[in-house]
């Protein structure tokens, strides 16, 4: 199930990014003022640098699709409480995301529920809820 | 309703907070400038993890025409979807200027009587030498860090750095020309607080040299991670970006 979120919340979600458009390159790629909710399964996360990316598996409309979302590098990621092994192939997950203005199957990755109920952070901006600080930074 | 409202005029004042503060990313900056510090044991001592906790802004870039004009083809690029790619987007280092005005990632010092290194998390490495002047012109090439030497005036490293020919922009997109000349101050303010005063003149760019001060606060606990760009899969067409991988 898909959810278009609009009024003040996009305003809210869109303008929460302290990142200058001119710092870094890729933010402008997508549709900041558009936040979808998705639900679906992990494929793969890939957690790497210069970005992580979460490759997930959704039916929409009884049909079959993939997404890929960017999120922050690993370096941030950690910060906010992520690890290599926090999603694996299979999980089920709701995403928060940014899609791309091109209509690619691809967004921005602000945020992502686990099946647990805890909500990760995609831009390393807030840190994680519902679980234990992080032991190492 | 009331609460979205609140929530979006908070975000909107932190939005524009970050904007004039100048501190972006704050996201992975994750040390608090200090309340109230203590004197420094040794104030000739710039070593440690320091994260950028405030500062860094330098006022509106006094433009020539000629650089001028380049700011804002680059600016009208990246507005209508065609951002320009610095180094940095293909994981080169984005510069001097960068690595000490823009947080996000924190630097680390090692310092010994001949050589200070700062080593900045997402890759860059700036050398300075206390022991020699600059090289002469047939010994340099374009540098990301350039050709650093330093000495120190009372509890200020005070360098110099020369040859900054490897990058085309001071912040991620605006141009800087070859014979930009940095002057760097770091001065250890506190036993946790370090300030480095940066100094840009570049006389093809700008008018007259701009300066600013970027805070540091010591986190001497934090480990360095590596940052190497295994998967990099944003794609520059020059006409756009796209994913690869992506459909």
């Amino acid at each position: 199930m898909k959810m278009l979120i609009s009024g003040m919340a996009i305003a809210a979600s869109a303008l929460a990014i302290a990142v200058p458009a001119a710092a870094h390159h890729s933010f402008a790629m997508f549709d900041r003022t558009k936040t979808i909710v998705i639900d679906g399964t992990v494929k793969e996360f890939q957690f790497t640098n210069p970005h992580s990316w979460l490759e997930i598996d959704t039916v929409e409309a009884g049909a079959a699709k993939h997404w890929s979302f960017e999120m922050n590098n690993l370096v941030g990621l950690r910060r906010v409480g992520w690890r290599a092994k926090t999603l694996q192939p299979g999980d089920k997950v709701k995403v928060t995301m940014h899609p791309m203005r091109d209509g690619t199957s691809a967004g921005q990755l602000m945020s992502v529920t686990l099946p647990g109920g805890q909500i990760f952070d995609g831009q390393g901006i807030k840190p994680a809820t519902g679980v234990a600080a992080p032991t190492a930074n | 309703m009331r609460k979205l409202r609140t929530l979006a005029t908070a975000a909107i004042l932190s939005a524009a907070a970050a904007a004039l503060g100048g501190a972006p990313a704050l996201a992975q900056n994750i040390a608090a400038p200090v309340a109230k510090d203590t004197p420094p044991k040794n104030p000739k001592d710039i070593s440690g993890i320091w994260f950028m906790t405030g500062g860094g802004k330098f006022p509106p870039y006094p433009w020539t025409a000629e650089y001028g004009a380049i700011a804002k083809q680059r600016a009208a690029a990246s507005d209508a979807g065609n951002p320009y790619q610095p180094a940095g987007s293909s994981c080169l280092p984005r510069g001097l200027v960068g690595m000490l005005t823009t947080g996000a990632y924190p630097l680390e010092i090692f310092q010994t009587p001949r050589e200070v290194a700062v080593i900045k998390e997402n890759g860059g490495v700036h050398r300075i030498y206390l022991d020699r002047k600059h090289l002469g012109e047939d010994d340099l090439s374009p540098l990301f860090f350039g050709d650093s030497v330093a000495h120190w005036e009372g509890n200020s490293l005070v360098v110099d750095t020369i040859s900054l020919g490897a990058t085309d922009n001071i912040d991620g997109q605006n141009p800087h020309s070859d014979v930009m000349h940095v002057v760097e101050k770091f001065t250890r303010v506190g036993a946790k607080t370090l300030d480095v005063e940066v100094t840009v003149d570049d006389p093809k760019a700008f008018t007259k040299p701009i300066t600013t001060v970027a805070h540091y606060t010591a986190r001497p606990e934090y480990e360095m991670q590596e940052y190497y760009c295994v998967n990099e899969r944003n794609v520059f067409t020059g006409a756009g970006q796209a994913i690869a991988g992506a459909k």
